[in-house]
Parts: structure tokens; C-alpha cells; sequence
């Protein structure tokens, strides 16, 4: 597009510019905290409604009881499941030796999908925590492991791991735990389920994102369509604008 | 929906058409209010050089960037409560239940960014081109303000949200004002109001995001175009074409500026609204570039995030002040790196403006300090540590050492022979 | 590229030239009407305060008769009251006088307008706005409260505007028309719903 634009004697500088933009692309980061372990990919198909209103149920089944979604009551997809305010926990700032379960509105944009699609399903046996259980990528975190039907329990291979292995960084999480006792889901049937839960979270914390797809491909076509109209107009005429203008004016 | 805005649309380009047998009622208002003749004086036959190019469309942009930032935040107002508790709940009302508050409110983020870029290389290119050379000192000046002020404008905005990187950053900024002597302290409470960064501090940003800075940066702009349009514009050869004019005092290497550029520079226009709205509806967070994860957490007052970051478009400042392992002089690098910029007419003695016509040394001077801007905003971003520190120290000394070798190089440099009008390419 | 003369150029294609510029005319347009679309809608009330605006339900089994209930829906005050036989009665004796007996002027739905404005004869709900300039006028049952003709019915202490027992404006009053009734209907015996006219 930015090649048809310009006239020969332009290139020069609009190389300098492209050489320009592509240096400060952005860089990647995301906000992974102190995990011990490689983050996976989940892919997040938020066109799939189906899909975001499973998660939403097994998001009431399993999440709701601690976690609210405040800012998420008015959403139609909200309406669709039920959720109301009413059945969304309150607590108090004290609760929880001062760590109340947090709202879950915006957690797929304050963390990542991939954060939370790795984070729920590495809880691993650690009698060291009140709740019996730790996690590789939060490392003690203070929720307790919500899947321990539905997973069973994932402990570490090694017993040993960290007094060895101690600020190392692993690619595989599962090179570090296992699963030893299996719950109520095959293992495969458990990352669905937590797929889903990921995918309606993704959902909540930007609903805006089905219209923006329905609206976006109209602006940009449309952008598209008044350039090239306003740039032929420019072809087409700019050689008979460079006279100076009339003396009297 | 559709057809409204087809109807619309029709009605609006009916009077549109229908204009221009009005001149009558034109010429009385002109008479009376010359505001007709201002714009044909000022747009349409500002005498701009025929050899204007792509660069010197972000003026135009940067422009553009204004008016959408207004608007935008106009509609924003509306609905934003600017109290603590109420600060963060009421953007994501915006967010979720406002008619296309949604939009709004992207529009309102990438804007931002969006005009931080176009005013980067708006500077870039008066670097590039010497439009900071005498007559156009003052003008350059009154752009590093503009810089200044959209810095201010930029960094009380990011504060509203109440997100823990809008109430950490508004933290480490003000804090900022501790390292002036003896009164710094109590400085920084009287800028907060508080004794921390609390409501009432985010109510004050609140008034200057929306009505102090935002008009100041108005009237800066205004004053930047008749500045501009007093001395004329510079053009990528340097040279001055008001030399050379003709019969009627019209430069013989200018183009009135309307049709010509402004309709060479629509297309661009549209083609930057382009790739805004690309980012507005596919990714509106820009990787986390343009609206940071830790800030959709709710601002708290006990938990640091763990890496505190900047925006980008101020984190080559942010990695100044951090390199340097002192706290006053790092406080007081960041606001030289931004205040040196004001005394560059002076700086550079070379008699020649353009890159196209100076020698390889000024280029490499322009290219230092233009690569080590870059790579500062980079290092800004990731954590003070190990290489990230080292490298940002050298970039650093890069940076600040243009000020130092410009005066050198410009004066031993070999110029090429500037010719006394615009060479046809 | 300098100040070359247009004779010296090629001639343009004018239909070509006529069909671009309208056409980018036209485009503008549409883009100015496609900005005003969410900056107009962003104007209209949110998600919450529609959820706020839904229809509400009363309960008026404690009712007792003469009684005025106000309730708030839609941050508007609106009037349930529970009218005896003699108030009923009243509404036919001052026909003569009002301006608009007939509930001409639609300021009630379909089904409210007849001669009780209501749907039951014993319950009649009312927008308690005064149709001058919005006051809210106040409910004076009894006969010959107001002035010596009065034979019940409400009284804007505002601007003096009179209201008989149906919510009709007397002749030669600052207020226009009738009070305004709400969409409303009965899910059962006892609920009222505001808001909603049922099926």
C-alpha cells in the first residue's frame, strides 16, 4: 500500500521510515510474574459462542463460589447463563488473612490466557502449604486448587526438585510434575475444561471484542476504498495544481 | 443502521454540493469576520516549497492526532468519575455498558501512542531536514514545549484510569520532586495533596489532564502555526525559497498549498486512520504497549507490580533517569535530555541545513542520537539488570554526547555546495 | 515540476475527473455520518440505567381505598391510587368543565383511554409530572379542598394547574393536556406492573 503511494523521488525516505517502524515494533513482553515454568499456548477462539457459554457454566461450577464478576452482571452473555449479582461472593477486606479472592473481570487482560491456562492446571502436592497444595506458576499461591476432583493429583517427579534446581527456569512444566492420582476427567477432558473457562474469561474481560470484529472489516474497507479514490483523484489532477496563485488575491 | 448512515451520508453530501452557491452569504461574513480569508490566506495559498515530501506530512498528522484526542475525550468525560473508588469501576463502564464506549475509549488509548509516533517523527524530521536553523528558532522551541506539554498531558491522562501501573507510575514520577533540595519533600506533598498518592491527587491530574494541559497545548499549537507561517516552511533541501520570487512576490519554488498538498496529504491522512483503526479493532492493548496488563488490575496502595515500567513513549527518559545510580542528577539528566533539545539552533554552527547537502559527520551525529533514543525506549522497558543497566549507561552517554560533539562536527564538517533553488528531480 | 503552464499538459478526462471528485465527496460524507453514529449513540442511556428502566412491580393488596401510593420508575414519580365509588362518580359531574374529556391528546396507551383512564375503574396509575413544566402536583381528594367547586383531584401548587380524579386538566389551566399514564398492566389480582402494558 505505503509503495503505491509514493513517487519515485520519495522512496529513499520512506525506506528510512519503514527501517524506522519496523525498529521500534514492539517488544514482545508479556507480564509473567515469577513463574518457575514456560508458559502454553492456549489458542482462544472467541468466535466459538458455544464454547464461551460452556466455560461460563463451568466457570459457575467451579470459580464462582469465591471469585465475582462485577463488571460483567450486565453483559447478554451474562444474562444468557444466569449469573447474577446476587450470587456473586462479597468478601470483607480481612478475609482470607487479608488476600480475598479477587475479582475476576478483567483477569485474562491483567494476566494472559496463557498465564491462567497454565496456572490452573500446575497445582502440584505440597504439604508445606495450608491448602496442601503449591503451583509452578504462581509458587504459593494462597488459592487452593479448585480441580483436585476433576484433575486428581499432580506431584512433583523428583521430591528433590528445588532444593536443586533452584531459580532454574523450566521449558516443560510437566517435566517437573506428574499426574499421580487421576480425578474425575481424563487428562485430556480436564484441558478442555479449562480451555473453556479461559476462553469465557478472555470473553469477560473485553466483551467488546465480537463487535469489534463485526464493525472492523467495514472501516478498514471503507478507509481502504476512500484512499485509493482520493489518491487516483490526486494522480489524476496533482500536475495541474503546482501554479501560483492568482495575483489579486 | 446501514441505510441511515447511507441517508446521512446523502444529506450531508448534498449540502456539501450545494455550498458553493452560498458565496454570497460567505462574502458577508467575510466582510464583517474575515475568517474566510484567513483560511484562504493560511491554507490555501500558503506558499509551501514544491519539493515537500512524505515527512512532512506528520505536522499534518500530528494535527489530526489532536483533534481525534479531543473528541474522543470529550465523550470520555462524560461518563469518567474521577475518584479513587470510583476512578477505575467507571472506565469499564465505559468499557461494557456505554453505547460504543468501547470505542471511545480505544480510540482515546491508541491515540495516545498514535501521536507520540507521528510527533517522534515529526521531530525526526526537522533533525533531519535543519527546519530548527535560523529563521526558525523560535518555532523548533515552542515544539520541544509541545513535547514537554504533551509529555505532561500524556502522563496525568495515564494516571485516571486508577490501575496499579497508574497509580505506581504517578507515584515514582512525583517522587521525582524529592531529589530537589531541602524543599523536595514537602514538594511532593503539596503536588499530591496527601500525603501519598491518593483521590485527591488523581482529582488534580483530572483537572489538568482535561482542562490545564489540554488547553495550553492548544494555544501552543496555534503559536507553533503562526510561527510556522511567518517564516515559512523549511523543505527537505534547505533552502530558502523566499530568494527567488516572482513578479507578484510568489517564491518561484513554491505551490500554493491548497490543492496540491492538501490533497497529496489526505491519502496519508486516511492511510494513518488506517492503521489506527487496525489497532483500535485487532489489537486495542498493542501487545501490552498501548494499555499495560498490570494496569487492568485495580490501583492498591500495598502491593508494587513487580516490574514498574513506563509508557513507551517515555521510556527513554525513564531508562536516563535510571541509569544513572545517583537520584538527583538522574532526575535532573531526564529533564536535560529533554530540555537541551531547546538550545540545538545554537548547537550546530554549520551554515547548511539539510542532511541531503552535509557531511558524513553530522549524519553520524544524527544517527547516534537517534539510535540511542530508540534503544533507551527499549531498555526502558525491560528491568534495570545485568546487560539491560550496562548498555543503557552506554546509550545514555551516546545520547547526551550529541549535545556535546554537534558543535564540533558541525563546524569541521565537509558540506556539500547548497544550490540556490530546488534542484528538479 | 516547476510552474509549468496547464496548456502545456495533457487535457484531463472530465468525466473521469467529475466521477472521482463526487465520489470522494460522497465518502467524506459517509465518513463524517459513520463518526457521528457512536458519538451520538455513546449519548443515549447505558446498560445500566435500561437495566434500571425496566418495568418494576407493585404489590397493592394493602391498598385501602382512597389511598395514593407513590413509586419510583424510571426516576419519575408515579401515582397508583385506589379510587372509591364516590370519587368515580365525581370524574362524570365535571365533564363539562375539563379540556380534554375524551382523552383526546394520547397521553395515555390505548387501553387507559376511557372515561376512568384506567384499566380497572377502582385503580388508576398516573405519571405524577405535572404536564406545564414538570412539577409534581399533590393529591387533594377530599371535595371543596381546593376551592368551593373542588370535587376532588390534584392540585399543582406551582402554577395553579387542576387536575380532576382521572388526571384530566381543567379548561383555562397553565397545563396542556391530560397527565400522562404509564404503560402498566396486572400480572395477577394484586401486582401491578409499571413500565409494561402486557400483551
Amino acid at each position: 500500500m505505503i509503495m503505491i503511494m509514493l513517487s519515485q523521488s520519495e522512496f529513499r525516505s520512506v525506506n528510512l521510515l519503514l527501517f524506522l517502524m519496523i525498529a521500534c515494533l514492539p517488544v514482545f513482553s508479556f507480564a509473567v510474574g515469577d513463574a518457575l515454568v514456560e508458559l502454553d499456548s492456549v489458542k482462544v477462539d472467541l468466535s466459538d459462542k458455544q464454547r464461551i457459554l460452556r466455560g461460563g457454566q463451568h466457570f459457575q461450577q467451579s470459580c464462582l463460589s469465591c471469585h465475582s464478576l462485577g463488571d460483567f452482571v450486565n453483559d447478554p452473555v451474562a444474562k444468557e447463563l444466569g449469573l447474577t449479582k446476587q450470587q456473586m461472593p462479597v468478601w470483607p477486606e480481612d478475609s482470607w488473612n487479608g488476600h480475598p479472592p479477587p475479582d475476576l473481570s478483567l483477569i485474562a487482560l491483567s494476566m494472559s490466557p496463557d498465564w491462567l491456562y497454565t496456572y490452573l492446571r500446575t497445582y502440584y502436592v505440597d504439604r508445606s502449604r495450608p491448602t496442601g497444595f503449591n503451583n509452578l506458576v504462581y509458587p504459593n499461591t494462597n488459592m487452593p486448587n479448585p480441580f483436585v476432583d476433576m484433575q486428581g493429583r499432580q506431584v512433583l517427579i523428583n521430591p528433590n526438585y528445588f532444593d536443586r534446581h533452584a531459580g532454574h527456569h523450566e521449558q516443560f512444566w510437566y517435566r517437573i510434575i506428574k499426574l499421580k492420582e487421576t480425578g474425575r476427567l481424563s487428562p485430556a477432558d480436564f484441558d478442555e475444561y479449562v480451555d473453556d473457562i479461559v476462553l469465557f474469561l478472555t470473553y469477560v474481560s473485553d466483551p467488546s471484542i465480537h463487535i469489534r470484529r463485526q464493525i472492523g472489516p467495514w472501516v478498514l474497507g471503507y478507509l481502504l476504498l476512500f484512499i485509493s479514490v482520493t489518491y487516483a483523484y490526486f494522480k489524476l489532477m496533482g500536475r495541474f495544481y503546482f501554479k501560483p496563485p492568482p495575483p489579486h488575491r | 443502521m446501514f441505510l441511515f448512515l447511507l441517508a446521512s451520508a446523502f444529506f450531508l453530501f448534498v449540502i456539501l454540493s450545494v455550498l458553493p452557491y452560498f458565496r454570497g452569504v460567505g462574502v458577508w461574513i467575510d466582510r464583517r469576520l474575515p475568517i474566510f480569508s484567513f483560511l484562504l490566506e493560511h491554507l490555501t495559498y500558503y506558499p509551501a516549497p514544491k519539493n515537500l515530501n512524505m515527512w512532512y506530512a506528520f505536522g499534518a498528522l500530528a494535527m489530526v492526532a489532536c483533534v481525534i484526542q479531543f473528541i474522543s475525550g470529550i465523550w470520555l468525560v462524560m461518563y469518567y468519575t474521577p475518584t479513587a473508588d470510583q476512578a477505575f469501576s467507571s472506565v469499564q463502564l465505559i468499557m461494557r455498558e456505554v453505547p460504543y464506549g468501547w470505542l471511545v475509549r480505544y480510540v482515546h488509548s491508541t491515540g495516545v501512542s498514535m501521536w507520540f509516533i507521528v510527533v517522534y517523527f515529526h521531530i525526526f524530521r526537522g533533525l533531519l531536514y535543519g527546519s530548527y536553523k535560523t529563521p526558525r528558532e523560535l518555532l523548533w522551541m515552542s515544539g520541544v514545549v509541545l513535547l514537554f506539554l504533551l509529555m505532561a498531558e500524556a502522563y496525568t491522562g495515564y494516571v485516571l484510569p486508577w490501575g496499579q501501573m497508574s497509580f505506581w507510575a504517578s507515584k515514582v514520577i512525583i517522587s521525582l520532586f524529592s531529589s530537589i533540595p531541602v524543599v523536595g519533600n514537602d514538594i511532593v506533598v503539596w503536588l499530591q495533596g496527601d500525603y501519598e498518592v491518593s483521590g485527591v491527587t488523581l482529582h488534580r491530574f483530572f483537572a489538568f489532564h482535561v482542562v490545564g494541559f489540554s488547553f495550553l497545548i492548544l494555544a501552543m499549537i496555534f503559536l507553533h502555526i503562526i510561527m510556522l507561517h511567518s517564516v515559512g516552511s523549511n523543505n527537505p533541501d534547505g533552502i530558502d525559497i523566499m530568494k527567488h520570487k516572482d513578479r507578484n512576490g510568489w517564491p518561484l519554488d513554491a505551490v500554493p498549498y491548497y490543492p496540491y498538498f492538501v490533497m497529496k496529504y489526505i491519502p496519508i491522512i486516511l492511510f494513518y486512520l488506517l492503521v489506527f483503526f487496525i489497532i483500535v479493532f485487532y489489537a486495542p492493548t498493542f501487545y501490552g504497549l498501548f494499555l499495560e496488563a498490570e494496569n487492568f488490575e485495580r490501583a492498591n496502595p500495598l502491593v508494587t507490580p513487580l516490574h514498574i515500567k513506563p509508557s513507551w513513549y517515555l521510556s527513554p527518559y525513564y531508562a536516563i533517569l535510571r541509569s544513572i545510580p545517583d537520584k538527583s542528577l538522574g532526575a535532573l539528566m531526564m529533564l536535560l535530555s529533554i530540555l537541551l533539545w531547546l538550545f540545538l539552533p545554537w548547537l550546530d554552527l554549520s551554515p547548511v541545513r539539510s542532511m541531503r547537502y552535509r557531511g558524513w559527520m553530522s549524519r553520524v551525529a544524527l544517527a547516534t542520537v537517534v539510535g540511542s533514543f530508540v534503544l533507551l525506549g527499549y531498555l526502558g522497558l525491560q528491568p534495570a539488570v545485568g546487560w539491560y543497566l550496562v548498555m543503557s549507561r552506554v546509550a545514555t552517554v551516546l545520547y547526551f554526547s550529541f549535545f556535546v560533539l554537534i558543535p564540533i562536527v558541525s563546524y569541521y564538517d565537509h558540506d556539500h555546495v547548497v544550490p540556490e533553488r530546488i534542484p528538479e528531480r | 515540476m516547476s510552474g509549468n503552464p496547464p496548456e502545456n499538459l495533457a487535457p484531463v478526462d472530465e468525466v473521469k475527473r467529475s466521477l472521482l471528485k463526487k465520489t470522494s465527496v460522497f465518502l467524506g460524507a459517509l465518513g463524517l455520518a459513520g463518526i457521528g453514529v457512536p458519538l451520538l449513540s455513546y449519548l443515549s442511556p447505558n446498560r445500566s440505567t435500561r437495566e434500571a428502566g425496566k418495568p418494576i412491580s407493585v404489590d397493592v393488596s394493602g391498598m385501602k381505598v382512597g389511598e395514593q401510593k407513590t413509586v419510583l420508575w424510571r426516576s419519575k414519580p408515579v401515582w397508583i391510587i385506589r379510587r372509591s365509588e364516590a370519587m368515580l362518580a365525581s370524574l362524570g359531574l365535571v365533564d363539562g368543565s375539563l379540556k380534554d374529556p375524551d382523552s383526546e391528546i394520547p397521553q395515555q396507551p390505548g387501553y387507559a383511554r376511557n372515561e376512568m383512564r384506567s384499566i380497572r375503574p377502582d385503580f388508576l396509575v398516573l405519571l405524577g409530572i405535572c404536564t406545564h413544566l414538570g412539577c409534581s402536583p399533590t393529591y387533594r381528594p377530599d371535595p371543596k379542598s381546593v376551592d368551593d367547586t373542588w370535587v376532588g383531584g390534584f392540585y399543582c401548587s406551582c402554577h395553579g394547574s387542576k387536575f380532576d380524579l382521572a388526571g384530566r386538566v381543567f379548561k383555562n389551566m397553565p397545563a396542556p393536556s391530560n397527565l400522562e399514564v404509564p404503560p402498566y398492566h396486572f400480572s395477577d389480582e394484586n401486582t401491578l406492573i409499571i413500565g409494561d402494558g402486557g400483551i
